[in-house]
């Protein structure tokens, strides 16, 4: 209960409520204030009428006249009649249906209970009161006419009762439907809390049920099962990185060690010394590339480079990586052709973009066998901007093609060629900070990767 | 050369200093940029090796306050490998090159070679030589003992760098990133395979050979002098 009070729309619903009240209060003051006085001046125009009447007919004043017309008034049906009370010069009473009365001049307020000496009371109840009008006659007698203000208290106690009935409807009216949606939205929370607790807890696979209504609370449970998705990915990947790094770095270090345990045992001369230092010197440069290369490619996936995006003109990129590479792929007996569109450029990083196309043609000069042909080719198709590096080599099987850009993946024929398996994860990375669609084809024979530029960030020139 | 070396890591300043003094060189070290700013408006070197993570004040913070002074003093900033946007910030902030750790000696001492060397922006030569080579820097014509040498634009950027760099020992990663702006180590030969056939263009046919490699460090273009 405690809870369900503190529940957002329970609280939503109790301050409507309390809004709503006090203009239901101000209308009923203004109602009780506006009744009272009308009834008020009703009231006492009725007495002041009576009173001059009374007043009038007895003209020179307390004459026996006048105590038989009062008498005569006061016999007039109960509920009917005014108050009357009428006393000589010396303040005796005469006639009326009051006891006694100090005579004083003037609008006055009795309560009935001192002053009610007959039975003809409409009801006889002490919260009585009389509103009555005094003065004395010309012959210094003393007249006081008054009537019960009953129905002026009747009205008041009538808009009260009708305010509290229309109050309390209105707060239960607000405040149920509150306490309902609270409770509803308490449940749903609690589903949303127990698959937290379950997947804090390490079932990972745990997601949190979507009640189907399409709300608010669908959508965030949509978005935090979306997170939730991507954070197991993202931890798959991460496990998969850590044993990787283990596994694969333990070979160079192995290595590494075993040169260096071989001069401490069997240098013969400074010359085997000299080269056994040279090889370990070697081994943990390649170590450390492999680490940098690591770096780099968590730190283009964390996206801050993207502040540092100028426009890149990507067609005298193209040139300048096939002009560099021309003379290594000739000398591994290979043939290069390139097809560069002219006037293309793209908003990225050059450094990151230079790497990429660098890393795709590496891997075409690693992979193929001699005599292979690769074909480097930037177009435009119908508007799009493609970037293409083409070999004539084995080329990779289907079901690999996806997880070749996983760190340190590598196709059983390469694991003896060198290299660390990241580097088409670097280019994966690159391409997804540029949002370049990079795709790995079957070239028949041989492997195509295919870079779709996205369309708003180039322009040609 | 009078190097400042500022850098607050012990195994590394002693590697640098140790380095530096065996190649004939005289080296200050500060172990923090407050020490470092100090002696570097105090006294004059030739150049600067400012690591950028050094306590007090940071190494990016010594060498733009260097520059608001109008100090013109060519440095070299280190760093660790975990971050490459530093190099931009580095080179924006007013250093003249940048090296990450861990790093060969060699590379240092060639990159503080051509830093402490480099001539004033004022005195822009339009042809370079060496011996009988000589490079006409506006027409891009190369020729050796009054022969034209046909080369490919990368190859005369190259030479170009070379002989900016003439008699100094130049690195593989400096020639990558000088010549072809690659800030990345790549897994094939792209500079021995260059370097060769430019060697076999200028050296060939003649008797002395003026593209020498220096084992362990990288290559270096004769020097008349030398010869």
């Amino acid at each position: 209960m405690k809870r369900l009070l503190r529940t957002a729309s329970f609280r939503l619903a109790a301050a409507y409520a309390g809004v709503t009240l006090i203009a239901f209060l101000t209308l009923f003051a203004t109602a009780y204030l506006i009744t009272t006085r009308a009834l008020d001046r009703q009231i006492r125009f009725g007495i002041e009428a009576e009173y001059q009447s009374l007043a009038s007919a007895a003209g020179s004043g307390a004459t026996p006249e006048l105590v038989a017309e009062i008498s005569k008034r006061v016999r007039l049906p109960a509920g009917t009649s005014f108050f009357y009370f009428l006393s000589d010069a010396n303040g005796h009473r005469l006639t009326g249906n009051l006891n006694d009365h100090r005579p004083m001049d003037g609008w006055q307020t009795i309560p009935l209970s001192e002053v009610s000496g007959e039975t003809n009371l409409a009801s006889p109840n002490d919260d009585h009161r009389l509103t009555a009008l005094g003065g004395h006659l010309s012959d210094n007698s003393f007249l006081l006419v008054g009537d019960d203000s009953y129905r002026l208290y009747d009205a008041q106690e009538g808009i009260m009762e009708s305010f509290a009935l229309a109050s309390g409807l209105v707060l239960a009216l607000s405040i149920l439907p509150g306490m309902i949606m609270g409770q509803s939205f308490l449940r749903r929370i609690d589903s949303i809390n127990t698959a937290s607790q379950a997947i804090v807890k390490g079932r990972l696979k745990e997601r949190i049920p979507i009640a189907g209504k399409g709300d608010e609370l669908d959508e965030l449970s949509h978005n935090l099962n979306r997170m939730l998705d991507s954070n197991q990915s993202l931890m798959e990947s991460l496990r998969q990185v850590s044993s990787s790094i283990a596994h694969d770095l333990r070979t160079p270090l192995s290595r590494l060690r075993q040169y260096l345990e071989d001069v401490r045992l069997f240098a013969g001369g400074p010359g085997e010394l000299q080269s056994a230092i040279d090889q370990a010197i070697a081994e943990s440069d390649t170590l450390l590339s492999t680490f940098s290369a690591l770096l780099r490619i968590s730190q283009v996936e964390s996206k801050s480079r993207r502040s540092g995006f100028k426009t890149v003109y990507l067609s005298g990129l193209f040139e300048k990586i096939a002009e560099a590479y021309a003379p290594v792929i000739e000398e591994a007996g290979k043939t290069l052709r390139s097809r560069i569109a002219a006037g293309a450029s793209l908003t990225g990083d050059e450094e990151l973009l230079t790497q990429m196309l660098a890393n795709l043609v590496e891997n075409a000069i690693k992979h193929t066998p001699t005599g292979a042909a690769i074909i480097l080719t930037l177009e435009e198709n119908s508007s799009l901007l493609v970037g293409c590096v083409a070999d004539s080599g084995p080329g990779i099987p289907e079901p690999e093609r996806k997880r070749v850009f996983e760190r340190f993946y590598r196709l059983d024929r390469s694991r003896t060629t060198p290299g660390s398996g990241l580097g088409l994860s670097l280019v994966a990375a690159v391409a997804d900070l540029h949002g370049i669609a990079v795709t790995l084809e079957d070239n028949r024979p041989g492997l195509r990767a295919v870079l779709q530029f996205p369309r708003h960030r180039f322009s040609v020139s | 050369m009078h190097v400042l070396l500022i850098e607050d890591d012990r195994r590394t300043a002693d590697f640098i200093v140790r380095g530096l003094k065996e190649h004939g060189h005289v080296a200050d070290h500060a172990v923090t940029g407050a020490d470092g700013l100090y002696l570097a408006t105090t006294r004059t070197y030739d150049a600067l090796v400012v690591d950028r993570m050094v306590p007090e004040i940071d190494g990016l913070t010594v060498v733009k306050t260097l520059r608001a002074s109008a100090n013109r003093v060519p440095v070299l900033f280190l760093t660790t490998m975990a971050s490459i946007d530093d190099r931009v910030e580095g080179l924006e902030g007013g250093g003249d090159d940048y090296l990450v750790k861990p790093f060969a000696f060699a590379e240092l001492l060639a990159r503080l070679g051509a830093l402490a060397r480099r001539p004033p922006m004022s005195d822009i030569k339009t042809t370079l030589e060496a011996a009988d080579l000589k490079i006409d820097l506006l027409k891009r014509e190369v020729s050796r003992a009054g022969r034209r040498i046909e080369l490919q634009p990368q190859e005369f950027k190259l030479l170009e760098y070379m002989l900016r760099n003439k008699g100094r020992v130049v690195t593989r990663t400096m020639l990558l990133e000088n010549v072809w702006d690659f800030h990345f180590d790549p897994q094939t030969s792209v500079v021995e395979t260059h370097v060769s056939r430019l060697r076999a263009k200028i050296d060939r046919g003649f008797d002395r050979e003026l593209i020498e490699t220096v084992r362990g460090a990288g290559y270096r273009i004769r020097n008349e002098k030398t010869a």
